[in-house]
C-alpha cells in the first residue's frame, strides 16, 4: 500500500516537474542548462542594485540643498530593483526581442528615482545615461549595444530638433501630466524630517526638477539634446551673473560707458555715469547720434562728419582702427551755447567678434568741472592781467593820485560803517544822502580806476540805499534794518577789494611797499638840503641831533632798490631770447634803500652783470636739460640792508666761469693769478672769454668798468663760482668786515 | 597736433579774412583768401577745402559757388565747399544752395577752428571710401 502511495505520488512530482519544465522551456529554454544562467542573471541583479544605490547616492551628494544619502540610497535600490525585475521580466518572456523601448522605460525609471532623490541638476544629469549603459556593457547585454545605436539617434534627432528651434523641451513640459505641486508633497512626505531650505525652493530649483521628474526630460536624459539645454542654461547664468558683475562695475566707474551696435542703437550694459552724463533714465536702444549730438541740426559739420564715420566703421576691418579712431571727435560738447554745457572726453573703442566689428564701445569722460574750472582761471588771469596793466598805468603815470585814493576810499568806508551804526537805526533823508554820496564817491572813483569789482560793490550798496531814500523822503525818517545787513556786508566786501588792490599795486610796483609811503620831491632841493646839513656837521654843529638830521636827510636823498633793479625785468628775457636761451629774473628786497651815492651808478652796473650773467653763465636749455637743470635760468638780485649800506648780490644758476680759461687769458695778458681765485681775473681790464664780440658781451671791458664805478661810491665788488652750479657777485660797504658779511655762496639750485 | 589742408577762404571782409586766417593757420592749415572768388578761380588748385561767405556785394553768392565747381572739374579736383554764415535758417539750406555743409557760426573762431577739424575728418572719410 505504502509502495502503491509511492507509486502514485512519484508520477504526480514528475507530472509537476514535467509542467514546471514545459513552463520554464517555453519562457526560457536556457533553464534547462541547470540553472547557471539563472544564477548568473542573480548576480548581475545584485550588481545593478548596487550601481543604482551608488548613482542615487552619487546624485544625491551632488546636490547641496536636498541632501538625505539614506532615502537617496533606498530610493536607487528601489529604482535598480524594478530595472532588474523589468530586465528579467524581458528575458524570461524573449532573448530575442531587442529592449529599446523597454531599455528607455528602465532609464527613465532609474533618472525618476535619482532626480527625485537627489533634485538633480543640469550639469549632473549628461552623466545619467552612461552609467546603465556601462552596467549593461559589463553584464554582456547583446542589446545594450543596440540601446546605444538608439541613443545616438535619439541624441542627432533632438539635436537637430533643438537646433532648428522647435523647443521640443518646452513643447513636453507643456503637456507634462505631473503636477510640481504634488511632487513637493511626496518629497515632503517621503523625506519627513529633511528640511527644505529656509528661503523655499527657487523657480529654477522646480525647473531643474521638473525636467528631471518628467518624461520630457527623461526624453532628453536620453539624448544629448539635454546636456545642451543644461549647458544653455548653465551659460545663461554665467551670463547673467557677468553681465550683474559687469554692471556694478559700470556703476563704480566715473566714465559714461556704452557699447552700440550695427544699427547705432546702444545694446548690453552701460554704466551707471553714462544715464548721468546722457540725462536719460536707460539708455538702451538709444541712437548714438541722439546721445552725442542731441539737437544738432543736420548741417553740423562735426555731426555730418560723425554720420559719415558711423556709415563706414563697422565695414572696416578690426586691424584699420587706429586708422578710424584719427577720424572720430576726442571732444564733445552736449548742449553747447546753452547754460547746460557738458563738455566729454570720448574714446571709441572696437568690439570685434569672428574677425570683425560687431560693435562699438564709447568712453566718455565728463570733464564739464574741469574744463569750467579752466575757464574761469583763464578769465581770472585775463582779469588780473588787465588790472596789473592798469596798475602799471597808474605807476607810470603817478603812482602818489592812487594811494590817496585808496587811503580816501578806505576813510569813506569808514565814516559810512560809522553813520550807519552798530544796529540797525531810524535816519532821516540827509543822513541817507550822506551814505549814498559815500557809496556814489568810492565808485565814481573806482570807475576812475578801471576796478571793476569795487565800482559793482559800490553800486550795490547805491541801489541798497536807494530802498531807503523814498521812504526817508516820505516819512521824515526810516530804519535802516530791511537792508542793514546787506550794507555791512557791502562795506566788508568792499574793504576786501581795496585790500586786493593794495596788495597787486605794490606787486605791480618795482620798489614794493615802499611805494605807498612816497612822496614827490624835487630831486635837487633834497641833494641841496644833504649838502647843506654836511656842511653844517663839517663846520660849525657836530651834535648828535645834527648826525640824525643828516641821516635822515640821507634816506630823503635815497633810492629803493627796486627802481634800480625793476628797470631789468623786461630786459632780460628779451636778452636771453637774443642768446637763444630762456632765463626768470627775480628780485628781492625791491624797498631796501640805496644811498643816493651808489643809487647813480647801481642800474648800469646791474645792467652789465645782469647781460654778463646771460652771456657767460646761463647755458642753453638744451644744455641745461642734459645736465639735469631746469632748462630756464635764473638771474636773482637780493638787495639786504646793512649798518654800513645795503649788501647786493647779483646770481645765477649757470655753468658758472671758466677758470681754465681765464687763466689762460691770463697768461697770455701777462697777469698773475691766485690758485683757487682765478675768478677774480674777470675784474681785470681787457679780460674777456667770449669768443666773438656782441652787443652783450665780448669786449672785456665791462666787468673792470663794473668794479671801478662801485669803488668809486665807497663799495667793493666780490664774485664766486661754481662750475656748473652758477656765479655770485656781491656788492657791499667797503667798511663792511668779512666777519659780518660772509664770502658769497651760490644759494640757487642747479 | 599741427593740422594738414589747403583751404580757400572766401569773403568780402579783409577783417575776417584776415583773422580766419590766423586762426586757421595757427591750427596748422595753409590758409589761402580772397574777396574775389570768381576772378580767382585759380586759387582753387590743391584746396581741400572752401570757406564761402554767400553773401558778397557785387555777386550772387550761387553764381559764385558755381564758378568754383566749374573750375574744381577743369582742374579734376573735388574739394568740400562749405557755407559760412551766421543765419542758422541759411545754414539749414546748404544743400538747396549745393554746399557740402555749412560753417553756422561765423565769427566764433573757435568754433570754426573744430568745424574744420570735422570737415577734414569727412575728406578723409571720403578719400577712405574711394580708395576701397
Amino acid at each position: 500500500m505504502t509502495d502503491q502511495k509511492t507509486a502514485a505520488a512519484a508520477p504526480a512530482d514528475n507530472e509537476q516537474s514535467a509542467l514546471d519544465r514545459f513552463v520554464l522551456r517555453r519562457l526560457h529554454p536556457d533553464f534547462l542548462n541547470g540553472g547557471t544562467d539563472l544564477y548568473r542573471r542573480a548576480k548581475t541583479s545584485v550588481l545593478f542594485m548596487v550601481l543604482g544605490a551608488a548613482f542615487a547616492y552619487f546624485f544625491t551628494f551632488l546636490n547641496v540643498e536636498f541632501k538625505n544619502y539614506g532615502a537617496a540610497a533606498i530610493e536607487g535600490a528601489l529604482a535598480t530593483l524594478a530595472v532588474v525585475l523589468i530586465w528579467q521580466f524581458k528575458h524570461f518572456r524573449s532573448l530575442v526581442v531587442v529592449g529599446n523601448i523597454e531599455a528607455a522605460i528602465t532609464t527613465a525609471a532609474l533618472i525618476t528615482a535619482a532626480s527625485i532623490a537627489g533634485g538633480i541638476d543640469g550639469a549632473a544629469l549628461r552623466l545619467i545615461p552612461v552609467i546603465p549603459i556601462m552596467a549593461l556593457l559589463l553584464a554582456g547585454m547583446r542589446w545594450a549595444w543596440a540601446w546605444l545605436g538608439f541613443n545616438s539617434l535619439c541624441v542627432i534627432a533632438l539635436y537637430l530638433v533643438d537646433k532648428h528651434g522647435t523647443h521640443l523641451p518646452e513643447s513636453f513640459r507643456a503637456t507634462e501630466p505631473m503636477h510640481y505641486e504634488n511632487v513637493a508633497a511626496w518629497w515632503r512626505a517621503w523625506h519627513g524630517l529633511t528640511p527644505l531650505p529656509a528661503e523655499g525652493f527657487k523657480p529654477e530649483k522646480w525647473r531643474e526638477l521638473k525636467m528631471s521628474d518628467s518624461i520630457g526630460g527623461m526624453a532628453m536624459a536620453l539624448g544629448m539634446a539635454s546636456i545642451f539645454e543644461a549647458l544653455k542654461d548653465q551659460a545663461l547664468r554665467m551670463v547673467e551673473q557677468k553681465n550683474q558683475e559687469l554692471a556694478q562695475l559700470f556703476d563704480n566707474m566715473r566714465q559714461a560707458i556704452f557699447a552700440f551696435n550695427r544699427e547705432f542703437r546702444v545694446v548690453g550694459q552701460h554704466s551707471g555715469q553714462a544715464k548721468t552724463v546722457f540725462r536719460k533714465p536707460q539708455l538702451e536702444g538709444e541712437h548714438v547720434l541722439d546721445l552725442l549730438f542731441p539737437n544738432a541740426p543736420d548741417y553740423d559739420p562735426e555731426f555730418m562728419a560723425f554720420k559719415a564715420w558711423l556709415d563706414v566703421v563697422f565695414a572696416s576691418a578690426p586691424e584699420a582702427w587706429n586708422e578710424m579712431a584719427e577720424m572720430v571727435p576726442g571732444e564733445r560738447v552736449l548742449n553747447e551755447f546753452t547754460d547746460d554745457e557738458v563738455f566729454l572726453t570720448v574714446e571709441f573703442r572696437p568690439i570685434v567678434q569672428r574677425g570683425r566689428i560687431d560693435r562699438v564701445m564709447v568712453l566718455a569722460t565728463d570733464d564739464t568741472e574741469k574744463v569750467k574750472l579752466a575757464r574761469e582761471a583763464a578769465e581770472r588771469e585775463a582779469e588780473f592781467s588787465k588790472e596789473m596793466a592798469a596798475m602799471k598805468k597808474l605807476l607810470a603815470g603817478g603812482t602818489q593820485l592812487f594811494v590817496s585814493f585808496m587811503e580816501s576810499a578806505t576813510d569813506r568806508l569808514s565814516a559810512f560803517e560809522g553813520d550807519i551804526g552798530p544796529a540797525p537805526r531810524m535816519v532821516n533823508a540827509s543822513e541817507v544822502e550822506v551814505l549814498f554820496q559815500h557809496a556814489h564817491t568810492v565808485k565814481g572813483e573806482a570807475k576812475a580806476f578801471e576796478l571793476a569789482d569795487l565800482e559793482e560793490v559800490c553800486h550795490e550798496l547805491e541801489e541798497r540805499l536807494t530802498d531807503l531814500r523814498e521812504p526817508a523822503a516820505m516819512h521824515g525818517s526810516t530804519s535802516t534794518e530791511p537792508v542793514f545787513q546787506e550794507l555791512v556786508e557791502g562795506i566788508a566786501n568792499a574793504r576786501h577789494h581795496i585790500a586786493a588792490v593794495r596788495d597787486r599795486f605794490i606787486e605791480a610796483s618795482p620798489i614794493g611797499a615802499l611805494v605807498l609811503e612816497q612822496v614827490t620831491v624835487n630831486r635837487t632841493d633834497v641833494a641841496s638840503l644833504e649838502g647843506e646839513i654836511r656842511a653844517l656837521i663839517a663846520n660849525e654843529v657836530d651834535s648828535p641831533r645834527a648826525r640824525r638830521i643828516a641821516k635822515l636827510a640821507d634816506r630823503l636823498a635815497s633810492r629803493p632798490f627796486g627802481e634800480a633793479a625793476g628797470r631789468l625785468q623786461d630786459g632780460v628775457p628779451a636778452w636771453a631770447a637774443s642768446l637763444d636761451k630762456r632765463a626768470n629774473f627775480v628780485v628781492d628786497g625791491k624797498e631796501v634803500l640805496v644811498p643816493p651815492q651808489l643809487a647813480r651808478v647801481l642800474p648800469g652796473c646791474l645792467t652789465h652783470m645782469v647781460r654778463n650773467c646771460l652771456a657767460h653763465g646761463i647755458e642753453t636749455p638744451e644744455v641745461r636739460e642734459n645736465m639735469g637743470k631746469d632748462p630756464v635760468g635764473t638771474i636773482k638780485l637780493t638787495c639786504i640792508p646793512g649798518s654800513a649800506g645795503p649788501n647786493i648780490l647779483i646770481e645765477d644758476d649757470g655753468a658758472g666761469l671758466n677758470t681754465d680759461r681765464l687763466r689762460e687769458k691770463a697768461i697770455q695778458m701777462g697777469l698773475k693769478c691766485v690758485p683757487g681765485r682765478e675768478w677774480e681775473l674777470i675784474f681785470a681790464s681787457g679780460m674777456s672769454t667770449a669768443d666773438k664780440v656782441d652787443d652783450i658781451s665780448g669786449r672785456g671791458v665791462g666787468m673792470a668798468a663794473v668794479k671801478s664805478d662801485v669803488e668809486s661810491v665807497g663799495y667793493e665788488l666780490d664774485v664766486h663760482s661754481i662750475p656748473g652750479k652758477g656765479t655770485i657777485f656781491l656788492i657791499r660797504h667797503t667798511s663792511a668786515t668779512k666777519r659780518t658779511i660772509p664770502p658769497p655762496s651760490l644759494s640757487m639750485g642747479g | 597736433m599741427a593740422e594738414t589742408g589747403r583751404i580757400l577762404v572766401i569773403d568780402d571782409s579783409i577783417t575776417l579774412l584776415s583773422k580766419v586766417k590766423e586762426r586757421l593757420a595757427k591750427d596748422g592749415y595753409e590758409i589761402l583768401t580772397t574777396t574775389n572768388a570768381v576772378a580767382n578761380t585759380a586759387l582753387l588748385k590743391g584746396c581741400d577745402l572752401v570757406i564761402i561767405d554767400f553773401h558778397m556785394p557785387g555777386y550772387d553768392g550761387a553764381q559764385v559757388l558755381q564758378a568754383l565747381k566749374k573750375a574744381a572739374v577743369q582742374m579734376g579736383i573735388e574739394p568740400l565747399m562749405y557755407l559760412h554764415t551766421t543765419d542758422q535758417a541759411e545754414a539749414a539750406g546748404y544743400k538747396k544752395h549745393g554746399f557740402d555743409g555749412a560753417f553756422a557760426m561765423k565769427g566764433n573762431f573757435d568754433a570754426l577752428s573744430k568745424q574744420v577739424q570735422a570737415a577734414f575728418r569727412m575728406i578723409k572719410l571720403r578719400k577712405m571710401q574711394k580708395g576701397g
